[in-house]
């Protein structure tokens, strides 16, 4: 081995604990870049190759009853490739060991027979996992998807208790399937899929077509884009096509339930891509810079005997980079592996939500090959200063001790000021402000840590809000009850005398279209009684509002987006079943995380769309203590069309949510903990070295050990001290940046951060400030005296 | 006469400090000879290190030329210069500068390992009398035996020329005795063209030729009509 190499060798495992702990701030980021980005991908792919192969659509739309014959001019527009109709339908389900009635999505399949092949030329088809494809004529024969299929243990040749359309059946299952459009398959009123209590059942489009009384007519209808076809004019024209028959309007894939949702997985990974990494990269690069510059003032002499005996600058050069560069391999070796580690566990949490026939995590070399890049220019970039020094070093100067450091008293800290603070305080500032920028660094250093807590925590505080606010002050029903059909109050009166019903009060819901000048936005109406105390409107201060006899309020989502605010007129054009165009204003701009909502008093929607006193569902308060009684006669009900329980979608998310706090604290304060330490330790190292002649002669001169460590100890106290409160201004500024970049019309998250995330994060970064300081002490404790002494500076 | 492989010729060499300019060497002259050994005399800060420096190729002149075998120093770049290094010079220093971090037998393989020609890092410690100590790191040595390493170091890619800067100023009696008496012996061995500064008026007698300093010149070089050994100086 060279002896060069040698000695590198030798200062690695000298300074092993320093490169340790940078290679672990460095390890954090590649970890944090290859976990998002590979997950991105993996996901990504896997749901480009989905969607091809089995042709997800791109346009989506809804009729009340359209007639088959449309199908041909549908597939003529331009820029349409394919086009596919079917029926859809729901069905509430008496599942044999669950109390509450579950429920199913109904859609029907091709009836050529082909729905599960690769020639078919349906679209969204479904992939068979298990058993054979329902056929018509074969008697109620259904698929079911996968998820369900799991969760309540049901496979080919069981059968399953439904109400249909009014009727009881029982539904023989004949195939386990997965399908592009339902990834992620949420039920009615649920704010997660919940498998045991949801499915999607497929059906022969024929025996769908025969329940629901729609011969030679659909519902539901899929547009496939040829490549590169512009959606928007398509859509127009379907939804000209279809307004006749009740068309709602139609949408792209990013108003699609399930696309959507995955859409917003892949938009948090890519956030996380660009925040964490970086701030991991960054802290890397300069606790490199810190050690080297320290390193080579302490071996400048070497560098200028190298340079005597006829050693190239460069060559000296590459000797500092490799040491950096081993601290480098460490870091991407281990970042790598744990960023692969979560890749995969993440991908696994992921299958729980999103069900594809196959998906796995797949570190692709590209993904490693742009981390391990960014890790190497990262380390190499905070070597960088110092190399330069290396190289630029002159023989004859380097083998001179060099100058003192000039210190001028007044300059560093007034005197006048300085009689101010206790001597050691003095001391403490004025080291500090001698060597400014690792000061302002470590500072910085540190409020990085506490900021990346915050940053990744704060989702937390407001998911919490926005339940609390959704469901304790707006949303307050335990259950709601919808209709095949606008119904009469007759039917609100018939809920209402079910067991368990405390209150009952009804709501009206209408697809529509809201226009302000250009802008438009799809919505659902919602008429409310007056007095409403289950289902509330909150103003923007949150205190519920009554809804005013006329006009329309809006949530401020829809304000925005539609550039509208109160007094503004806009023409709401309804949809579906109640065609019709209406010119009304916004009365009000209210509260809404959650979609884009659109309220009005049932009187003043009912009269509008000329209807005497109909309603489209029943929201519910229940007696907990009569539950069960409550479910039986819902599930003996064939009027009833669907059933949200509320309660316990909200419950289910929280549970959810609470499973992944831990797993997501953790991950996080381990981060903190790594930047914070990293910083700290390799801060009061660098200053240990600097000072220890100093701090040597002290315990010469009769100071003892802890008097002489209460200096560093101090500094580094005090660095942290100003580097937390700069963390949480730091941390709040990028958590409002990641909520703004959260914000959809699918939900806007509330920005706020509770004061128990700022504790955590300061908590845990203190614990690594102290705990780097315990080992710097102990250094200090072993301090040998003669051997500093001894060595020139 | 030997073949001459050093022509300075006016050098001076100024240092800008502020606004003080130093003139640390004023318009040197001399020839350096295959083979010679010489002693730099003078006062603190007449310019020895300084012209040193400078023939070694560590330093440039403000003004004047060095030729090195005729060649001149002052046309070489960084690269040139570190090759001429490499190549042709030898450096011993006053406070040894040893790597610390690496043993007595590798800060010797240290210089061997870019060398053309070199003798292997045994047999350079073996000349300086050091072969019993060759897996010690230099804080485990003695200040004597970690100047004779610095020794070894220099000689060991057999060089043309050896620089030695104070070799024996940190050192005791016995123990300069010791380095100069490695000295003399690759002089003798090797053919080293060898230039050592000392304050040390008594070692001049060592010397083929002895150079005075004084205020940045230099004078006329005197010739000693009888060498003595290293052992018979009185120190
Ligand atoms: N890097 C420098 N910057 C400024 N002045 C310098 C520098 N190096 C040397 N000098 C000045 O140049 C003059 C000559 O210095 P040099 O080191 O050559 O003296 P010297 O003869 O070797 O002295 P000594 O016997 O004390 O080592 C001195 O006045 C010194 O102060
Ligand atoms: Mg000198």
């Amino acid at each position: 081995m060279r002896v060069l190499d040698r000695k590198l060798l030798r200062d690695a495992l000298r300074l092993w604990a320093q490169g340790i702990a940078i290679a672990l701030v460095l390890a954090s980021g590649v970890g944090t870049l290859i976990l998002s980005m590979g997950v991105y991908q993996s996901l990504d792919e896997t749901l480009r190759a989905y969607y091809e192969r089995h042709r997800f659509g791109h346009v989506f739309a809804s009729a009340t009853r359209a007639p088959r014959t449309l199908l041909p001019a549908i597939r003529a527009l331009d820029g349409v490739s394919s086009a596919d109709a079917r029926v859809s339908g729901a069905a509430i389900l008496d599942l044999p060991d669950l109390a509450e009635p579950a429920s199913a999505m109904l859609l029907g399949l091709p009836d050529d027979g082909t729905a599960g092949h690769a020639a078919s030329r349906g679209l969204n088809r479904v992939y068979v996992k298990r058993g054979q494809l329902p056929e018509p004529g074969r008697g109620n024969q259904i698929a079911i998807n996968a998820a369900f299929a799991d969760a309540n243990g049901l496979g080919p040749g069981d059968t399953v208790s439904a109400v249909v359309n009014g009727r009881r059946t029982q539904l023989k299952v004949s195939a386990v399937v997965l399908s592009p459009d339902t990834i992620y398959a949420i039920g009615p009123g649920d704010l997660i899929p919940d498998d045991r209590r949801f499915g999607v059942f497929w059906m022969p489009d024929s025996e769908l077509r025969a329940v629901y009384d729609l011969e030679g007519a659909f519902n539901q209808l899929s547009v496939l884009l040829q490549h590169g076809a512009d959606a928007a004019p398509v859509m127009e024209a379907v939804d000209r096509l279809l307004k006749p028959y009740g068309g709602t309007a139609s949408y792209g894939r990013d108003n699609h339930p399930s696309h959507a949702f995955i859409d917003t997985e892949l938009s948090e990974l890519r956030g996380m891509m660009v925040v964490l990494p970086p701030v991991f990269l960054l802290v890397t690069a300069f606790l490199v810079h810190m050690i080297l510059s320290r390193l080579i003032a302490l071996e400048r002499e070497q560098i200028g005997l190298l340079k005597a005996v006829g050693y190239g600058r460069w060559a000296i050069a590459a000797h500092y980079l490799k040491l950096v560069m081993i601290i480098a391999a460490l870091g991407i070796l281990l970042g790598t592996a744990v960023g692969a580690w979560l890749g995969y566990g993440l991908t696994a949490l992921y299958t729980r939500f999103f069900h594809f026939p196959f998906l796995i995590f797949r570190l692709s070399p590209e993904v490693f090959l742009i981390a391990t890049a960014v890790a190497v220019a990262a380390t190499a970039g905070g070597a960088l200063g110092a190399v330069l020094r290396v190289v630029r070093l002159k023989p004859v100067v380097a083998m001179s001790p060099p100058a003192p450091p000039v210190f001028r008293r007044g300059r560093i800290l007034p005197p006048a000021l300085a009689k101010l603070f206790s001597e050691s305080t003095v001391m403490v500032t004025r080291h500090l402000l001698r060597t400014p920028a690792r000061s302002l660094l470590t500072m910085v250093g540190v409020s990085f840590s506490v900021a990346v807590m915050i940053t990744s925590m704060f989702g937390l505080d407001s998911v919490d809000r926005m339940i609390e606010v959704t469901f304790h002050q707006s949303e307050r029903q335990h259950a709601n009850i919808s209709f095949h059909e606008p119904n009469t109050w007759r039917a609100v009166n018939a809920i209402q005398r079910l067991p368990g019903v405390l209150r009952a009060e009804p709501f009206r819901t209408v697809s529509a279209r809201l226009h302000h000048g250009h802008r438009h936005r799809r919505v659902a109406v919602q008429g409310k009684p007056d007095g409403a105390d289950l289902s509330r409107v909150l103003d923007t201060s949150l205190e519920p509002v009554d809804l005013p006899p006329t006009g329309i309020a809006i949530s401020q989502k829809l304000a925005e987006v539609l550039h509208a605010g109160p007094g503004d007129a806009v023409r709401l054009e309804t949809l579906g079943r109640e065609q019709g165009m209406h010119d009304l204003k916004i009365s009000k701009v209210i509260q809404g995380y959650i979609g884009l909502g659109a309220y009005m008093s049932l009187d003043a929607l009912n009269r509008l769309l000329g209807e005497d006193r109909l309603v489209s569902g029943v929201n519910l308060m229940l007696d907990d203590n009569r539950l069960d009684a409550f479910y039986r006669e819902v599930k003996a009900t064939p009027s009833i069309h669907a059933i949200s329980l509320i309660r316990r979608a909200m419950h289910r998310f929280r549970e959810t949510i609470g499973e992944n706090i831990g797993i997501m604290v953790t991950t996080f304060s381990t981060l903190g903990i790594v930047i914070a330490f990293g910083v700290c330790y390799n801060s009061a190292r660098v200053q240990l070295s600097e000072r220890a002649r100093e701090l040597a002669s002290l315990r010469v001169l009769g100071f003892s050990r802890w008097e002489v460590s209460r200096i560093l100890l101090k500094e580094m106290g005090f660095l942290a001290l100003a580097g937390i409160p700069l963390g949480w201004l730091v941390g709040y500024w990028l958590a409002w940046l990641a909520s703004r970049g959260m914000q959809s019309e699918l939900y806007q998250v509330p920005f706020l951060v509770e004061p128990a995330t700022f504790a955590r994060a300061t908590v845990v970064v203190l614990g690594a400030v102290i705990l780097s300081g315990a080992i710097v002490w102990r250094r200090i404790r072993h301090l040998d005296l003669i051997r500093v002494l001894k060595t020139r500076e | 006469m030997a073949e001459t492989i050093f022509e300075v010729r006016g050098v001076t060499r100024v240092y800008h400090t502020g606004e003080v300019a130093v003139h640390a060497l004023r318009g040197v002259d001399l020839d350096l000879y295959a083979g010679e050994m010489v002693v730099l005399l003078g006062p603190s800060g007449s310019g020895k290190s300084t012209l040193l420096n400078i023939i070694g190729g560590l330093d440039s002149p403000t003004d004047g030329d060095v030729r090195f075998r005729g060649r001149s120093l002052g046309g070489l770049d960084d690269g040139g210069l570190t090759r001429y290094r490499r190549d042709h010079v030898g450096f011993v220093f006053q406070f040894y500068n040893l790597m610390p971090g690496l043993t007595a037998r590798e800060n010797v393989a240290l210089v061997t390992e870019i060398s053309r020609q070199p003798m292997t890092p045994e047999a350079a410690l073996a000349m300086v009398g050091l072969e019993h100590r060759m897996d010690h790191f230099p804080a485990q040595l003695s200040g004597g035996e970690q100047q004779r390493v610095a020794i070894a170091r220099a000689i060991a890619k057999r060089p043309e020329v050896l620089l030695c800067d104070e070799p024996t100023g940190a050192l005791d009696s016995h123990t300069g005795v010791r380095v100069l008496e490695a000295l003399t012996r690759v002089n003798e061995e090797l053919g080293t063209c060898t230039a050592i500064i000392t304050h040390n008026v008594s070692i001049r007698q060592i010397a083929h030729r002895v150079f005075l300093f004084a205020d940045g010149r230099v004078g006329e070089a005197e010739v000693n009509a009888n060498r003595l050994r290293p052992d018979e100086v009185s120190w």
